[in-house]
C-alpha cells in the first residue's frame, strides 16, 4: 500500500499532494469496506437483540458505522469487536424508549432446520414464542444480558465490556434471568396442569 | 426433575435462537457504503461552500478596518494653543523678534482666531510665555520641566463673576452636606394606625 502511493506521488508532482491524498483516501474506503464485510452481521444482531426489530436494527447499525467513520473511530481500535458492539448497542439503547412496546417482528424467520413433522414444528415453535414472550417481558438489564450473551461472537467478557459492567455482574444477571424464566415456565406449565 | 430442568434449559435455548441466528436483509453492507459515501460527499460539498465564504467575509473585514485606520490616520489633530506658542518660544532663542515678524506675515491657519498663527503670536504677547534669552545659559544640570507658567493663564475673572462662583460653590456645597445628612439618617416610617370599624347595630352599615 505504501509503494502505491509512493509511485503515485512520482508520477504527478504537480497535483502531488492532491493525489497522495485521493490514493490514502481510496485505501482507507477499502479498509472501511472490509471491516463493514466482517462486522455488519454481528453488529445486526447485537441491535436486533436490544431493539428487536428488522427496520430499526439495520438503522442501527448503518448509524454507527457512521459515526465510526466520521470520526475516524474505526482507525486503530484495539479490540474490535467488543468496541463495534458497544458503539452498536449504544445506540440502540438510545432508540428503547421511542418504542416502549416493542413488538418482536413477526416477519423474522426461524432458521433452524427441522425434521419433524409440520404439527410437532407448530408446537415447538408456539413454545418457542410463548418463552419469548417471557424473554421480553424480563427487565432490561437482564434480557439485554441474556439475549447478548446468546451470541456466538459474545463471552461474558465481552458482554460486560459493551454495557460497561464486571465480567461477574454479567454472570449474576444471566443466573438470575435463567432462574426468573423456568420459575414463570413452571408457573404457566402449573396453571395449564 | 432433571430431564424437566433440561428441557426447560433447552426451550430457552431455542427461544435464544432467534436473536443469536438473527441475519439482516440482503445489501446491508452496501446500503452502510452507500450511506457513508452520501454523507462524505454531501459534508465535502459543504466544506467547499463555506471556505470561499469565509474568507470572503475575512476579506470584507480586513478592508472595513483598513477604512477605518486610513480615515483615522489623515484627520488633523488639533493642536491646542498652548503647544505651538510653546513651539514658537522654542524655535524663537536667538531671533527674538524676528521669529514673531515671520509669524505676522504667516497666513491664518484656520477661520477660528485662536487657531491661526498670528492670533498665537498675538497671544502670546499677553501671555505669561518667557521671551528666550538671547545667549543660551550653560547649564549644569538637566533642563527643569516645564512649568506650569509656560501654559497660558485662562481668561481673567472680573470680582463679580468670583464672588457669585465662590457663592454658587457654598451653595453646592451646602447641599451635598444636607443630603450626605440625609442619607446616613435612618428612615423613619410613620406607626400606621387602624381605626376600627365601628358598625350601627340597627343598619348594619359602618359609622
Amino acid at each position: 500500500m505504501d509503494s502505491l502511493a509512493t509511485d503515485l506521488w512520482k508520477l504527478d508532482k504537480a497535483g502531488g499532494r492532491r493525489t497522495l491524498h485521493r490514493a490514502r483516501d481510496e485505501e482507507e474506503s477499502v479498509e472501511f469496506a472490509a471491516l463493514v464485510e466482517r462486522h455488519a452481521g454481528f453488529l445486526y444482531r447485537v441491535a436486533y437483540s436490544v431493539v428487536r426489530n428488522v427496520q430499526d436494527a439495520e438503522d442501527v447499525v448503518q448509524e454507527a458505522f457512521l459515526k465510526l467513520y466520521r470520526t475516524g473511530a474505526w482507525k486503530g481500535m484495539q479490540e474490535e469487536k467488543s468496541y463495534l458492539a458497544r458503539v452498536a448497542w449504544r445506540i440502540a439503547v438510545k432508540r428503547l424508549p421511542k418504542r416502549e412496546t416493542v413488538q418482536a417482528d413477526n416477519e423474522v424467520e426461524m432458521l433452524h432446520s427441522r425434521e419433524a413433522s409440520p404439527e410437532v414444528q407448530a408446537v415447538e415453535r408456539a413454545e418457542e414464542m410463548r418463552v419469548r414472550g417471557m424473554i421480553d417481558a424480563l427487565p432490561e438489564e437482564l434480557r439485554q444480558t441474556l439475549v447478548l450473551s446468546a451470541l456466538e461472537e459474545m463471552d461474558s467478557r465481552d458482554v460486560g465490556l459493551v454495557m460497561g459492567i464486571p465480567e461477574g455482574t454479567v454472570r449474576t444477571r444471566l443466573m438470575r434471568a435463567r432462574a426468573e424464566l423456568r420459575r414463570r415456565l413452571s408457573f404457566a406449565a402449573g396453571k395449564e396442569l | 426433575m432433571k430431564k424437566q430442568n433440561d428441557q426447560v434449559e433447552s426451550l430457552i435455548d431455542r427461544a435464544l435462537g432467534e436473536y443469536a441466528d438473527a441475519e439482516p436483509r440482503a445489501g446491508l453492507e452496501q446500503r452502510i457504503l452507500a450511506r457513508v459515501r452520501t454523507d462524505m460527499a454531501v459534508t465535502e460539498a459543504r466544506a467547499r461552500w463555506i471556505f470561499p465564504v469565509w474568507w470572503g467575509g475575512f476579506g470584507v473585514a480586513a478592508a472595513v478596518v483598513a477604512v477605518m485606520l486610513v480615515s483615522f490616520g489623515t484627520r488633523p489633530l488639533g493642536r491646542p494653543a498652548s503647544v505651538a506658542s510653546v513651539t514658537s518660544g522654542v524655535q524663537t532663542r536667538g531671533s527674538g523678534t524676528g521669529q514673531q515678524k515671520t509669524l505676522e506675515r504667516l497666513p491664518m491657519a484656520g477661520k477660528h482666531p485662536r487657531t491661526s498663527l498670528r492670533s498665537v503670536a498675538a497671544a502670546g504677547e499677553r501671555s505669561s510665555v518667557r521671551p528666550a534669552p538671547d545667549a543660551l545659559p550653560k547649564l549644569e544640570m538637566f533642563p527643569a520641566p516645564a512649568t506650569v507658567d509656560m501654559f497660558p493663564r485662562p481668561i481673567e475673572v472680573s470680582e463679580r463673576e468670583r464672588q457669585l462662583a465662590a457663592l454658587r460653590s457654598e451653595k453646592v456645597d451646602e447641599a451635598l452636606v444636607a443630603l450626605q445628612q440625609e442619607q446616613n439618617e435612618p428612615i423613619r416610617i410613620a406607626a400606621i394606625q387602624i381605626s376600627l370599624i365601628q358598625m350601627d347595630e340597627d343598619t348594619g352599615r359602618n359609622q
